[in-house]
């Protein structure tokens, strides 16, 4: 790349575009940041302090000694870790059949799909609290799990059948000929292909998971079994909004999301490279 | 009466037992779960249900904390009771709630289960708040009610009195804004939600408005003395005594430009005075004042303050109501509410809140004890749409969409509107 | 991994063209087929099983006379009646208008915002990985806190984007305080977090298109910019289509922010049609006519994706088959 000196020119731009973005999207969460790190009388300062003029872990110490924090997060990872495995599984496999195989009646499930997106939450969490209670799967991790698994299944779909779709036809043929069973080629030889696209289903269904309110605070309302959000939104009291704590607790529930994506750096930037740097 | 009431639960057959049903309420004994947003200092609901069960060994009490947003909770409530749960047996509900939750038959009407003097713990007005079509839907736990805080050391320093007035108080902050003691005069809850209408039924009450007639069946709010209040408030926006910031603010942002030292004059609940006086949270120290609110030029002497709190209600599918009947019941006696009043929660139980002891040491209790009470028009079940009507049309005033007398105007519409059923 | 390798070396120029089509459905044909249903049914099954009565049950809700009581919902007798509040309401009609010109102004900042911040990204030689953890932040954020956060840094006397222009012009800037500034502080709080789905949809979109295409625009002589418009957006446009599509799911249904930020005001002028069914069901308790708002957003996002769907001539399905 370092020989093409057209290139190192654009290269220079990027990196100043992308020291820009990263600050745009860096200030918020900055301040967030560092708010939480503030005593409570320094939270509502006026003028704000840019950092703490008192250093404090007190915001931590609460939100997870006098609130029971770190086991809405356990609830909250083990809840959106398996609707993402799930989700992937289900969606995989669907997605590609829906890209390639030669199905009736496509367009109508992809506007099906669709439509169940787009009806609003605040309408479902009634029925769902019916439909689970008939089952019996108020406050357990099956229920939750069940009705993420199925919200998120149409986005990843959608996003999974773009990707397949794109995939050059002669791998897969080569594997049919070769009489490879059909789920092993799809495990084979058209995931690894899409991989970007994979992470992409992926990162969006946990953090819909990680992050969604309404229906975890419907189903599951012992403590045992509440999520991370919810918990958030017991801190404080009718009028008072501690600030600092939920800070606190925001800043350690987004750690593990990047820590997911540095992880599995590796993959989806070979991934991705090796599409993008080929000539 | 506590005794009476276990007695009763028990289902001994003695005559005062005459009007509850031993079969239908159960023992009173066993687990049972109380559903609450956290109240009083970090932990003390847990605090309370400790004493509690050290009173009552027989029965367990598991407290669940629930969203700390009012509109949060009630949706949580009313997704589990209509769906025909008893994972909650006992819960707080807002003071506002009563009509509303026993019209839709979320709170178990308790006449049939306590005896008539129960309810005379409670001053009669109080007491009365909880009633709906003619029977109590729940029983106050603690209540709470509007005070005016102010910066006592800038009035001495001033020698300014106490203001009679909302006028007074309006020229007293301007004096202390003009001598750069304070950024702001005043500031309060004029954001766009229920606080506002709070806000706005003390001022009306002490200019001698209402917002809705007094037998609950017509929208009254485009009168001359709300058009009075409604200017008034725009005024303290144009002179800049209230910071426009206040449009937006709920009680967490005024409470906290106060006790930044800021603002000279406060209105909030009682918290206000234990978030002033607290040296973690406040820079302002023991230099705050606590008095009802003012009265209104031209209108009534003395000011009103708006009633809040919250009580403890019923769910009617709950399987342990012997039990539930005994926890009401000790709640709202004199050891758990001197309990409350010792930490700064303002007791429900007309006894301890006239304890004059108890008020020694908290002025907040003192000036709590005989405060002119005004309650929301909240004896419908058509209540939260006629907050509504107030508060936005009140707000989009005060943010300079729409002319006071429009704004009345369309607030008198919304509210009939929401009377007759055919609001959104 | 040795998948991605040698994808790149098979040559070939038409990536996506489709397969032709023997004349008559051969044996093979309707292998894949029985096929194409195994795979597809397990995933349908589990949406039906969470969704389908939920969605029904609402529907049925919005078209009954619904009674709320400790026994539950009771619904006796077909009526019109909650439809025809909504369209004679003023609060209804505001929160559509007020829905749409929201989701159309947001959508399209971030869509243009997304794919240029997903361009700058392509070009990075390193940090990729820690550009995208961090872009993903702001995403992974509950939306309530986030909303909490902005309200934070909004507030009109110790916000500190208020002390900054204050620093600037001498007067604090009220954000929140009146109608105008309030939609677009609003607004600019939904783009931050929200910007990185689409980048983030668009540069795996980049990263998937055939390099050789973009390579032979080069090679016939095309610079950079003509190579993006006429080579690479074209190519993009199933993933652009696909992060438009399901932004205006979300903005539509846009309900913590006006929640949390605003509570619908200065008067109603932030006031969404999510925020408002939520009021009516849960805080009105009137269940009716609160189905009545959530379906009819429903049909109107429905309505505006297909109408997006036409528009864009997007490939939803039937192309491989016909």
């Amino acid at each position: 790349m370092t020989d093409r000196p057209r290139m190192g020119f654009h290269f220079r731009w990027a990196h100043l575009w992308a020291l820009l973005v990263a600050l745009f999207v860096a200030a918020p969460l900055y301040w967030m940041a560092v708010s939480s790190l503030k005593p409570l009388e320094e939270v509502g300062a006026n003028p704000p302090t840019a950092w703490p003029e008192t250093l404090t872990f007190e915001n931590y110490r609460q939100a997870f000694t006098d609130n029971n924090f770190g086991r809405y997060l356990l609830n909250s990872a083990a809840v959106s870790l398996l609707a993402t495995g799930l989700v992937l599984a289900l969606s995989a496999f669907a997605g590609y059949a829906l890209a390639r195989l030669p199905l009736r009646g496509k367009s109508p499930i992809m506007v099906a799909l669709l439509m169940i997106s787009l009806f609003p939450t605040i309408a479902l969490a009634a029925p769902l609290f019916l439909l689970m209670r008939e089952v019996g799967w108020l406050n357990s991790y099956q229920g939750l799990i069940l009705v993420y698994t199925a919200l998120n299944i149409p986005f990843a779909i959608w996003i999974l059948r773009n990707f397949f779709l794109q995939i050059p036809k002669e791998m897969e043929e080569v594997a049919w000929v070769d009489g490879a069973s059909p789920v092993r080629t799809v495990l084979r030889v058209i995931l690894p292909q899409a991989l970007p696209g994979m992470f992409t289903a992926a990162i969006f269904t946990f953090t819909a998971c990680w992050t969604e309110f309404l229906i975890g605070l419907t189903l599951n309302t012992a403590d045992d079994y509440r999520t991370m959000p919810v918990g958030v939104a017991l801190f404080g009291s009718t009028f008072t909004v501690p600030y600092g704590t939920i800070f606190a607790a925001a800043t350690v529930s987004v750690l593990p999301i990047a820590l997911l994506v540095l992880v599995f750096r590796r993959a989806v930037v070979s991934g991705l490279t090796s599409g993008a740097v080929k000539g | 009466m506590s005794a009476l009431l276990a007695s009763a639960a028990c289902g001994s057959a003695g005559a005062d037992a005459a009007s509850v049903d031993p079969e239908r309420v159960g023992a009173a004994s066993g687990d049972i779960t109380w559903y609450a947003i956290n109240f009083g200092p970090e932990g003390f609901p847990e605090q309370l249900v400790a004493a509690f069960e050290e009173a009552h060994p027989e029965i367990n009490v598991d407290f669940q904390p629930a969203p700390n947003n009012t509109d949060t909770m009630r949706a949580t409530l009313t997704t589990e009771i209509t769906g025909g749960s008893s994972a909650v047996d006992v819960y707080n509900g807002d003071l506002v709630w009563p009509a509303q939750f026993g019209d839709a038959q979320l709170a178990m009407p308790l006449d049939e289960h306590l005896p008539d003097d129960f309810w005379d713990r409670y001053p009669e007005e109080r007491a009365r708040l909880t009633e709906y079509d003619g029977n109590h839907l729940a029983a106050p736990l603690y209540v709470d009610s509007g005070f005016l805080y102010y910066r006592k050391d800038l009035l001495e320093k001033y020698d300014l009195e106490e203001p009679a007035t909302w006028q007074e108080l309006a020229e007293s902050a301007k004096r202390l804004q003009d001598e750069g003691e304070v950024d702001f005069g005043y500031v309060g809850q004029w954001a766009n939600y229920e606080g506002l209408t709070v806000n706005w039924t003390e001022l009306s009450a002490a200019a001698g408005g209402r917002s809705v007639s007094e037998d609950g069946s017509e929208a009254a709010i485009d009168s001359p003395e709300n058009r009075a209040v409604l200017d008034f408030m725009r005024e303290m926006l144009d002179s800049e005594v209230v910071p426009s910031a206040t449009t937006s603010f709920q009680e967490q942002q005024s409470l906290q430009t106060f006790v930044d030292g800021e603002a000279a004059f406060h209105r909030n609940w009682s918290h206000g005075w234990g978030m002033a006086n607290d040296p973690l949270a406040s820079g302002i120290v023991d230099k705050v004042g606590v008095m009802p609110m003012p009265g209104f030029e031209g209108g009534e002497k003395k000011g009103r303050s708006a009633a809040g709190g919250w009580n403890l209600m019923v769910n009617p599918h709950s399987e342990r109501i012997g039990a539930v009947l005994v926890f009401i019941d000790w709640m709202t006696g004199p050891e758990a509410q001197r309990l409350m009043a010792e930490n700064s929660v303002l007791p429900a139980n007309e006894e301890v809140l006239h304890d004059e002891d108890l008020q020694k040491d908290n002025p907040v209790l003192e000036v709590a004890a005989d405060l002119d009470l005004v309650a929301r028009p909240a004896q419908t079940p058509r209540y939260p749409q006629i907050s509504h009507g107030i508060y936005t049309n009140i707000n989009g005033s005060l943010a300079g969409s729409s002319p006071t007398a429009n704004a009345l105007r369309a607030a008198e519409d919304d509210i009939r509107r929401a009377l007759e059923d055919r609001a959104l | 991994m040795s998948g991605g390798r040698a994808r790149t070396e098979s040559p070939r120029t038409e990536p996506r063209r489709a397969r032709p089509q023997e004349s008559g459905r051969s044996e093979l044909d309707r292998k894949f087929a029985r096929l194409g249903w195994a795979f597809t049914v397990p995933a349908m099954l589990v949406v039906l099983a969470v969704t389908l009565f939920p969605i029904a049950f609402s529907v049925a809700m919005s078209l009954s006379h619904v009674t709320v009581s400790a026994d539950g919902f009771e619904l006796s007798g077909f009526t019109g009646e909650h439809y025809k509040l909504l369209l004679q309401s003023d609060r209804w009609r505001h929160a559509v208008v007020f829905t749409v010109l929201y989701t159309i102004g947001t959508v399209v900042a971030e869509l243009v915002l997304g794919t240029l911040i997903a361009l700058v990204l392509e070009q990075l030689s390193g940090g990729r990985g820690w550009m995208m953890a961090l872009l993903l932040l702001p995403w992974a954020m509950i939306t309530v806190v986030s909303a909490q956060l902005w309200a934070y840094m909004y507030n009109g006397v110790y916000g500190v984007l208020t002390a900054m222009t204050e620093g600037l012009t001498g007067t604090p800037f009220q954000f929140l305080g009146t109608p105008l500034p309030a939609v677009l502080s609003m607004a600019a709080a939904d783009v931050w977090k929200t910007t990185p789905f689409v980048a983030i949809i668009v540069l795996a979109g980049l990263m998937m298109l055939p390099s050789d295409v973009v390579e032979a625009a080069r090679v016939d002589g095309a610079g950079a910019w003509t190579a993006f418009w006429k080579v690479r957006l074209p190519l993009l446009r199933p993933a652009l289509v696909i992060a438009v599509l399901f932004r205006v799911l979300q903005a539509f249904g846009i309900f913590d922010l006006p929640f949390v930020l605003t509570g619908g005001g200065p008067g109603d002028a932030t006031e969404s049609l999510a925020l408002l069914g939520w009021h009516v069901m849960f805080t009105n308790l009137d269940f009716g006519p609160g189905a009545a708002v959530a379906a009819s957003t429903a049909a109107l996002v429905l309505v505006g994706c297909l109408i997006f769907l036409r528009a864009f001539k997007a490939r939803v399905g039937d192309e491989e088959t016909q």
